[in-house]
């Protein structure tokens, strides 16, 4: 038995609503009362606390929607802006102050140089010649004992093996790093932060525990070693670098390891200048060695 | 709203504009109310405040025109009351509570009613109280969510045929419920809540 079914624009126009009645067969007329009537605007008393639903969804559409045209690393860029001119500022500071020194006879343009070299180095945008020309001026004093495996044709590596600043900082550099892998839970030699060290190690013939483990013997013994006017610098130098260790690696733990990879040079460096070279002009170590450390630590974290 | 308008306010909802997303809210915000209390009158309000942070949440992977948004809007409607039908039938007891009887007119206000003069609502609730669950949905999203034969199959997950026959079916078993007797009788008995006799 097959059903009897209406004409699809009947039963089409009814639901609708917009059947004429006169249109409507006399068996659906009661059914056409129902449905016109179902058909009537809603009223106000329907819409009880609509004010507020509509107040949370467009409050919601407005958190959901994307931020428009701003890239990750815009934010970035803008904070780093300022860093840049900072550490010009401060860069210009130096040399002023340098050059007064001179002028006036004074006897710590050894120091201030280096200062000068510092924040230059670190601004990564220096020459070769920059830094030849100041490590010429600061031979007189005696050269780093710790080790030290860059390659002797490197210019660069040569300047710094004669320069004691460069060369402590160095050590105290390799010293953060080495500390914050041995005490890291999270030991991965493929973070950026590490692979110096595994190259280091390499160098050496070790593996990376045991060149860390002798990087920290070494440094511990200088501490030991040095007097009452080393115990400043070297203090201070330890001091920022496990200080400094534990801020990074909290700051740096919610962050993109992949935005660290990019930008850690230029970061660091603008961060070192701007942050570290008014506060620590006394402390010529501990620029660079607390960062280094609190990033390699903060990387070990991530990774 | 037509489509044209629609488009414009969806790319500047989608972008966070406060004011487009207000339109859309206005645009369907009183059919799906209407649609919520008589699917579940008690939870009506509940229910449509997750709807709509549901479609605020998946606004931006939207792409349609307005009848798709509309579609759309009361596919999650009709999931939510699912989802609440399927929780309250978990409960050990669910009784009805005094406001919905409270809210209700008594038999002696049904008496004089024609069902010329119906209030939408009660001409809802007597098409969802007298149909089988899948015709009065299939009426009440034609009727109130004002959607296509093509739209509420999307919506029900059917075919287009299936909800043309059903449509048919719904306004034929109508006919023979109002053909039974007067109207104030099939009203007196909507005391019963909907939720009572459905799913």
């Amino acid at each position: 038995m097959t059903e009897q079914l209406f004409p699809d624009d009947i039963a089409n126009g009814l639901v609708d609503g917009t059947l004429p009645a006169a249109a409507v067969p006399a068996s659906l007329h009661d059914v056409a009362d129902v449905l016109r009537a179902a058909h009537q605007a809603v009223t106000e008393d329907e819409l009880k606390g609509m004010a507020a639903l509509m107040q949370r969804f467009t409050a919601e559409v407005a958190v959901e929607s994307p931020p428009a045209t701003i890239h990750r690393s815009s934010p970035m860029f803008n904070a780093r802006i300022p860093r840049r001119v900072a550490a010009m500022v401060a860069v210009t500071l130096l040399a002023a102050g340098t050059a007064a020194a001179a002028s006036s006879g004074g006897a710590f343009s050894s120091s201030a140089s280096s200062r000068f070299e510092d924040v230059v180095l670190l601004e990564g945008s220096t020459t070769t010649e920059v830094v030849e020309e100041e490590s010429t001026t600061t031979t007189t004093e005696a050269p780093d004992e710790t080790t030290t495996t860059e390659t002797p044709d490197d210019e660069t590596a040569t300047t710094e093996a004669s320069d004691s600043d460069e060369g402590e900082r160095e050590d105290s550099h390799l010293y953060g790093k080495c500390t914050a892998f041995t005490n890291g839970t999270a030991k991965n030699l493929q973070n950026p932060a590490f692979s110096e060290l595994q190259d280091e190690a390499d160098a050496a013939g070790i593996s990376v525990d045991d060149y860390c483990a002798m990087v920290i013997d070494t440094h511990r013994a200088d501490d030991d070693a040095s007097g009452d006017a080393d115990d400043d610098a070297s203090g201070h130098a330890d001091d920022d670098a496990s200080d400094d260790a534990d801020d990074d690696a909290s700051d740096h733990a919610d962050d993109d390891a992949s935005d660290h990879a990019d930008d850690d040079a230029s970061d660091h460096a603008d961060d070192d200048a701007s942050d570290n070279g008014s506060d620590h002009a006394g402390n010529s170590n501990s620029n660079s060695n607390g960062n280094g450390n609190g990033h390699g630590n903060g990387h070990g974290k991530n990774g | 709203m037509d489509d044209l308008t629609f488009g414009g306010v969806m790319v500047a909802a989608k972008a966070g504009d406060q004011r487009a997303a207000e339109l859309l809210f206005l645009e369907l915000h009183p059919q799906l109310v209407r649609f919520l209390r008589v699917s579940e009158p008690r939870m009506a309000d509940d229910l449509a405040g997750e709807v709509w942070l549901a479609v605020a949440r998946g606004l931006r992977a939207f792409d349609g025109d307005l009848a798709g948004f509309r579609a759309w809007v009361f596919s999650i409607a009709r999931r939510r009351v699912a989802d609440h039908r399927r929780t309250a039938m978990r409960r050990a007891t669910d009784p009805v509570d005094e406001d919905f009887f409270r809210d209700r007119p008594v038999a002696d206000d049904t008496a004089g009613q024609s069902l010329a003069h119906l209030s939408a609502q009660v001409a809802l609730d007597l098409i969802a109280r007298s149909l089988p669950v899948d015709q009065a949905e299939v009426l009440t999203l034609r009727i109130v969510a004002d959607l296509d034969v093509a739209h509420v199959a999307t919506v029900m997950g059917h075919t287009s045929n299936w909800v043309r026959v059903t449509q048919h079916r719904a306004l034929r078993h109508l006919a023979t419920v109002l053909a039974k007797g007067p109207a104030e009788e099939i009203l007196d008995d909507r005391v019963i809540p909907t939720r009572a006799r459905t799913i």
